[in-house]
Order: C-alpha cells, then sequence, then structure tokens
C-alpha cells in the first residue's frame, strides 16, 4: 500500500507543463515623483513550452511466467507511460530471437489491454498492427501491453524463452535534446528527453513442472430423468458428478489416483462408476477403479502415467439424496 | 531604513495591482520617468576542447518543463526628478516555481508574498496552511509574487537591475 501512494506521487511529479502553453510575465513598479504616485508596468515576457520527448517501457510480471511446452498462448505483461508533456504515439515492435535463453517464442503478437483490467483476455483485447492502431497517449497516461506468443514443443522444465518489446516516438528519436521542428504539440517544436525517444523491456516465461488439473462439475437431474434447474434439488433428486483430469507442464505426472469422497447426506448408486464411458466396477479388482473399498467412503480411480500430451480423463458417478 | 514606509507601500499595492490586471496596459502610460525593462534568460553550459566549462547566460525563447529561467528586471530613471517610496513587484509566472533571488544592490531590500499579492514580508515570517488546515513555514514554492522594496531613492539618471530564478513546472 505504502509502496502504491509513492508511485503515485512520482507519476503526480511527471506531469509537466502542457507542450504550447504560454509562460507570461510582466513586472511593475510603483514609486512617487514629485509628490505623485506613479506606476509603470514592464515589456511582457512570453515563452512557449516546447514538448518534452519522453516516456518509460517496463515488464511488468512479478516473476517469470510459467508457460509449458506447446502452449499456444502465453502473455507477458508491459506497461508504456508517457512521461512528456504532451501527446505522443508509439511504433511498437516484438523481437523473439534473443541471446541468453533457452527458446525463441512463435508468432509473438502485440495486444492492448483494451478492457484495463491488467490481465490478457484473448477476446477482448486488441491486436496491434504497425501503421494501423499506434497506440496514442497522452501526457502521463499508461498503457497496458501484453506481449502473445506461443511456446515451442519440446522443451525442458525450466527452460527460458525471453521477448522484447521496444518502443519508438513517432515524432522522433536521438540524442537526448536534439529539437525536431514544429512536431510538437500545438505547433511547437519537439524536444528528444532524456530516453532518446526510445525504449525497450524484456520480458521472461519458463516452463513449469509438471501440473495436474482436475475439474469437477455436477449434474442433477429429478426422478424422472428432467434435469434441474441450477440450485435446486428434491428427494428424488440423482446427481452425476463429473470429473475432468488432465496435465500441464512439462514432465510425466506418476501414477496419478483420483480419490473423490461421496459428500454428506448423499448415497452412492451403484454401479454407476465410469472412466471415458466405460462401466468401473464397484469392486477393487483388476480395472482401473473401485467405490469404498482403498479408500472408507471414496470413489478411486488410478490412472497410471499422465503427460501434457496424454488425453483429458473423464471419471463420472452418481449419488442420491439420502 | 523606515519600517513605517514599507507597510504604507504594502497597503498601497492592493487598489494599485487590482487595476493593473483589470485594465490591462491601461496604466502603462505613466507620466513618471522610471523605466522598467524585463529580460528572460536561461543558462548553458559549455565544454570547451581543453575540457573547462564556462556557464553562458543567452536570450530565453522556448522553455520545457525543469528548465530554469531567469528573470532579470533593469529599472532606469530616466527623468530629471528622483524617485522615492519605489517597489518593484514581478508575479512569479504560472506554471513557474520560485527558486532562488539574486543579491541585491545596496538599499534594496526583497520580500515575497505567498497569498496571490496581499501580504508582503521576508519569507521567514510567511506561513501558508495545507489542505488539512494546517499551517506550515512558507518556502520557495509557495511564493506567488516576488517584491523589491528601495529604501532610498533613485536619483536622475541612475539605474540597477534585480534578478530571481524560477523553474518551469
Amino acid at each position: 500500500m505504502t509502496l502504491m501512494l509513492g508511485l503515485h506521487a512520482t507519476v503526480a511529479e511527471a506531469v509537466g507543463t502542457p507542450a504550447g502553453t504560454l509562460i507570461n510575465s510582466q513586472a511593475v513598479v510603483n514609486y512617487t515623483q514629485t509628490g505623485q504616485d506613479m506606476t509603470t508596468v514592464s515589456n511582457l515576457l512570453s515563452l512557449p513550452v516546447n514538448e518534452v520527448l519522453d516516456f518509460t517501457l517496463a515488464w511488468q510480471d512479478a516473476a517469470e511466467v510459467p508457460a509449458y511446452a506447446g502452449d499456444p498462448n502465453v502473455a507477458l505483461t508491459f506497461r508504456l507511460q508517457n512521461t512528456g508533456n504532451g501527446w505522443e504515439t508509439f511504433l511498437l515492435t516484438v523481437i523473439s530471437a534473443l541471446s541468453g535463453d533457452d527458446f525463441d517464442p512463435l508468432a509473438p503478437e502485440v495486444h492492448f489491454d483494451t478492457n484495463d483490467n491488467g490481465l490478457y483476455d484473448p477476446l477482448l483485447d486488441d491486436l496491434y498492427t504497425e501503421g494501423v492502431n499506434d497506440p496514442e497517449l497522452a501526457a502521463d497516461e499508461p498503457l497496458t501491453v501484453f506481449l502473445v506468443s506461443q511456446v515451442p514443443a519440446n522443451l525442458a522444465t525450466d527452460d527460458r524463452g525471453h521477448l522484447k518489446l521496444a518502443a519508438g516516438s513517432e515524432e522522433g528519436y536521438g540524442v537526448p535534446g536534439t529539437v525536431i521542428h514544429g512536431q510538437g504539440d500545438n505547433g511547437t517544436d519537439a524536444i528528444i528527453g532524456l530516453g532518446g525517444g526510445f525504449a525497450e523491456a524484456t520480458g521472461t516465461m519458463r516452463l513449469a513442472a509438471v501440473q495436474v488439473n482436475l475439474a469437477k462439475t455436477a449434474v442433477v437431474t429429478s426422478g424422472n430423468g428432467q434435469v434441474m434447474a441450477a440450485g435446486t434439488v428434491d428427494t428424488t433428486s440423482i446427481i452425476t458428478y463429473n470429473i475432468a483430469v488432465s496435465v500441464s507442464g512439462n514432465g510425466t505426472a506418476r501414477d496419478v489416483v483420483v480419490t473423490d469422497p461421496i459428500p454428506l447426506g448423499t448415497v452412492y448408486q451403484p454401479g454407476t462408476l465410469f472412466l471415458n464411458d466405460t462401466p468401473i466396477t464397484d469392486a477393487a479388482d483388476s480395472d482401473a477403479g473401485d467405490v469404498f473399498e482403498l479408500m472408507q467412503g471414496a470413489v478411486t480411480i488410478a490412472l497410471g502415467d499422465m503427460t501434457a500430451d496424454s488425453s483429458t480423463q473423464r471419471i463420472s458417478f452418481q449419488v442420491a439424496l439420502e | 531604513m523606515s519600517t513605517g514606509k514599507t507597510k504604507l507601500c504594502a497597503l498601497m499595492i492592493l487598489p494599485i495591482l487590482a487595476n493593473l490586471f483589470g485594465v490591462a496596459g491601461a496604466l502603462a502610460q505613466s507620466d513618471g520617468t522610471l523605466v522598467l525593462q524585463a529580460v528572460a534568460e536561461v543558462e548553458i553550459v559549455q565544454e570547451n576542447p581543453d575540457g573547462t566549462r564556462v556557464v553562458q547566460r543567452i536570450p530565453a525563447e522556448t522553455v520545457v518543463p525543469g528548465d530554469e529561467v531567469i528573470y532579470t528586471l533593469v529599472y532606469d530613471n530616466q527623468g530629471a526628478d528622483p524617485a522615492d517610496d519605489i517597489f518593484i513587484t514581478n508575479p512569479i509566472p504560472e506554471h513557474m516555481e520560485f527558486r532562488r533571488a539574486a543579491a541585491n544592490p545596496a538599499g534594496l531590500e526583497t520580500v515575497f508574498s505567498v497569498d496571490g499579492g496581499h501580504v508582503f514580508g521576508p519569507l521567514s515570517d510567511l506561513t501558508v496552511s495545507d489542505s488539512a488546515g494546517q499551517t506550515r513555514q512558507a518556502t520557495p514554492q509557495d511564493c506567488t509574487h516576488i517584491q523589491w522594496q528601495f529604501t532610498r531613492s533613485l536619483a536622475p539618471g541612475e539605474t540597477g537591475q534585480v534578478s530571481y530564478t524560477t523553474r518551469l513546472l
């Protein structure tokens, strides 16, 4: 919290007098001469404020972004901020062929955080195309940008991939202090700031170790087989639980076993355990699962070794209300 | 030095400034003979081939945030009569903050206002209220006006200058 407040203070100070403002000064002298009060004003001095081109660009993710081999959609988050005193249009470029990493992320794209929630939303956050929708920022305005790319297959855990975002001012870049005549707001000159009208930042993704994902859903039907409205049950209700098991990340999850306790107040319906639409007997025997035998009060399914390439395993069973 | 005279001057400035800003320029025509010329300059640092640095003042034509601008006011009594009870007032330009005043010629004192030109005094005598209603010592950044009060007459033909530095926000 304290950090945020400090940040805002810095941002506030970054706001400079807007380009095109006239700084006027005029002095007055009062005096007496031969007994009379006199007043004289000076000439008016009027200095136009030129535009300074300056901005910052930084990688925003708190740590290396986890990814897995073949991941189609990894987003690295960057923040571009206009720290000059006028409107600025930016040209953005992504560079994936960088030294110091293990792989080059594929097909990198730049997306804007169009709905401004700080998270990459594939359906909502607009794709950037140079020369078509170059971002234009007011003095001090920030913009969150995502670099979205694909991860190659056949990578090892902890392999790293870098992506660099480069941003340049459309009005020009070069040695700080260089004057670009007539390119500032309101007809003023633009002056290249300390950043040289150019900035770049590099972000990193890292292959995560294997991870098992469980997704459980429930469908409630009444005694006559009709699906009931969400949140409703009656004494005839049957609840069908579906568990989808998948693996992401890199490597192999050994001997995956899923156990799921039957909820209190419900009764397991014998003979309703299925794995990928194939019946599994309730007894602990040669098939993949059992009910109440290996673990008391629970359904147990052994799925064996799984990798990210394994198809999703679908477990289902039914319970009735007590 | 006359404290009484200083107070009188501070009181007089109120209606005069009000008139000045109400009808800009109308009072520029004066029958008096004291002329006031304002100059704005910036300092640039030039490095010589031998590595020595020379600070040079050049006329200010444009500014960017962070620039320091030096305002100099040259006063010149062009008439045959001495001028008395002189005070020169310069509002700190909008978007500028006061940084420092140059040393004065003998017989001049610098005072400031932090309330838009109503009360003038040494900066150490002035206070401001923050948004929470707390009173604190005024700082150079609080200055709205700078004023030079003469404790002596300006003889016919006599000239001099005062100067102060501001920074563009």
